[in-house]
């Protein structure tokens, strides 16, 4: 049996590093946790994109700096500059140890530039990618 | 030998700085690493590698031990250096370093494990000859009576102080024998609730002491020195604010006596780095309080008057090379005093973060500022309020306190409240001027100020 506070401790985790769901099969025992979405700000782990400081945030065609999710090694995806992406897409990973924590497009655009190196170091909210939404 | 190349500092403000300037002059390579909010730290601009480890809150960043051995695994470091405060102190964090094949800049576990819980390191310190009060050498028992019969045996007025605790949490003044049972019983709830251990143990209070404390310095080769004393009374709610050294008015030879049996008690326990033995000292006698196994933020008096660099003295113990002073080369010279310049209200000590718009650090002959502030800095709100350490070395007492008057007047930082003007009028005070002050000094005299 999980006690309370292995449970604690593992949606603690979970929370850290933005993984939504997990399962585990043990003995006669299976677990299943499906997390709900974190509010803003109640998690470390955030989407990472904010709108660069060049264009408003609500202009039609702004520039979106894609950040890392936590300190760990950048990997991009196969996706290159230029390519088209959609809201959704992952785009590259911060591996974290074992986890990989993917770096997501929060909105349909071009990717205008990759800021790092495949197994450069990223740290935590580093820029990593800059998106042209729309 | 351990061979030291790259140091990550876990930690940040003006001790990240002071350590980065010691790796600096031993050839070492630095890895400073910052929460979100501390971009802009100044000693950022001197390390060889930065990385951001998470965001501006202390738990997920300089108090989270994973994320900073992941730092260190992700930038080559092969030393941690924590600095005081955060996990400078935390057992398993010097343990989990171990355990990455890792140097911590400090002692080992074990020594941080017995020497954090305060009725070990009592006895401890009566093995080695330590002085300390007399009280309950182990936790109170649990039956009222034998609790009632051994406190009496102690006297009156007498304190109950949580195993775990520190720092002057967990502490309880009991002034006569019938209000006892009810003093263990909250301190052992209050204990149990924020140290996790409940056993409290009770010694005699003293009710005008003086802070007195040896700083020490051990090497893995099993010698351990001692570098003097400092008068750290000058506090309030615990928290030192003026510290000096060496001691005013104590003869030079109880000091030498004390220091002495702090080195021995180094070298029984096994102890490594540098460290600081506290004490109570009244009516011409000292009582061990605890020890800090740590640098401690008033290391740079001690330094003034010796002229050894403590913490290049930790990073070579650190490289397991032997100490490269002995106790007869140790001379202390002249008078030194620090003052901690908060980022407060001089009054309501209520913290005062914000933008700095100007700052300008005072100079000349025995000067020191150690401190990460420039121009446009912003202090966040997040951490300690400590923004600036100024350090004046004089000829004797009296010169130091006239350095120190001159350099507080020349000192600009605007933009933020901060306790400059505090110590510029504690340095006319004729209570300070006479150096004779307990540990109640600052408390009482804000209280007078206070009363219409």
């Amino acid at each position: 049996m999980i006690s309370p506070e292995t449970l604690d401790a593992l949606v603690g985790r979970m929370r850290q590093y933005g993984v939504t769901t997990f399962e585990q099969q043990s003995g006669g025992t299976s677990l299943h946790l499906t997390l709900a979405p974190a509010g803003a700000g109640q998690s470390s782990y955030s989407p990472s994109s904010e709108p660069s400081a060049v264009s408003g945030p609500c202009a039609p065609d702004a520039h979106l700096t894609l950040r890392s999710p936590e300190l760990g090694i950048f990997r991009p995806g196969s996706v290159r500059s230029g390519d088209t992406v959609r809201a959704g897409d992952i785009l590259a990973f911060t591996e974290v140890g074992p986890l990989r924590l993917p770096v997501v497009a929060p909105e349909d655009g071009t990717l205008v530039e990759i800021l790092m190196q495949n197994g450069q170091t990223a740290g935590y909210h580093a820029p990593v990618m800059i998106l042209q939404s729309g | 030998m351990r061979e030291i190349r790259r140091v990550l500092i876990a930690n940040r403000g003006e001790i990240a700085l002071r350590i980065v300037r010691a790796c600096r002059l031993l050839g070492l390579e630095t890895v400073g690493i910052c929460s979100e909010a501390d971009s802009s730290l100044a000693h950022l601009r001197l390390v060889d590698e930065v990385l951001c480890i998470g965001p501006a809150s202390p738990g997920q960043s300089y108090l989270d031990g994973q994320r900073i051995l992941h730092a260190a695994a992700l930038s080559g470091a092969d030393a941690i250096h924590p600095g005081y405060g955060f996990l400078s102190e935390n057992a398993d964090f010097a343990e989990a370093v171990e355990k990455a094949g890792l140097i911590l800049v400090g002692p080992g576990a074990d020594i941080m494990r017995l020497m954090g819980d305060k009725i070990s390191a009592k006895r401890q310190m009566r093995l080695s000859d330590v002085p300390c009060l007399p009280g309950s050498d182990d936790a109170l028992p649990t039956g009222p009576e034998a609790a009632q019969s051994l406190c009496d045996g102690i006297g009156y007025p007498l304190i109950v102080k949580a195993s775990g605790g520190g720092g002057g949490r967990g502490m309880r003044v009991v002034w006569k024998g019938e209000d006892l049972l009810t003093a263990i019983e909250t301190a052992r709830e209050e204990a149990g609730r924020a140290f996790g251990n409940p056993a409290v143990y009770a010694e005699r209070f003293l009710q005008k002491p003086r802070h007195i404390e040896i700083q020490v310095l051990a090497d893995t080769h099993g010698q351990a020195i001692w570098l003097g004393a400092r008068d750290c009374s000058v506090q309030r709610r615990h928290q030192k604010l003026i510290e000096e050294a060496p001691a005013a008015g104590i003869p030079a030879e109880q000091i030498a006596a004390l220091g002495e049996r702090c080195a021995r008690a180094c070298e029984q326990m096994g102890y490594v780095g540098a460290g600081t033995f506290e004490f109570l000292y009244e009516d011409g006698e000292f009582a061990f309080i605890e020890m800090n196994t740590r640098l401690q933020v008033e290391h740079p008096v001690t330094e003034m008057t010796t002229g050894i660099d403590i913490v290049q003295e930790q990073l070579r113990i650190a490289m397991g090379r032997p100490l490269s002073i002995c106790q007869s080369d140790i001379r202390t010279d002249g008078h030194a005093i620090e003052c901690r310049i908060n980022a407060e209200n001089p009054e309501t000590f209520r913290p005062a973060p914000g933008r700095i718009g100007q700052y300008r650090a005072p100079g000349g002959p025995g000067v020191r500022v150690d401190t990460h502030l420039y121009d446009g800095y912003t202090v966040p709100p997040n951490y300690d309020s400590l923004i600036a350490k100024l350090i004046v070395h004089g000829a004797d007492r009296a010169d130091a306190i006239r350095r120190m008057k001159a350099a507080l007047d020349e000192l600009e930082i605007t933009g933020i409240e901060t306790t400059t003007s505090l110590h510029r009028r504690l340095m006319d005070e004729p209570g300070f001027s006479s150096g004779d002050i307990s540990v109640h000094y600052l408390e009482s005299l804000l209280k007078q100020k206070d009363a219409p």
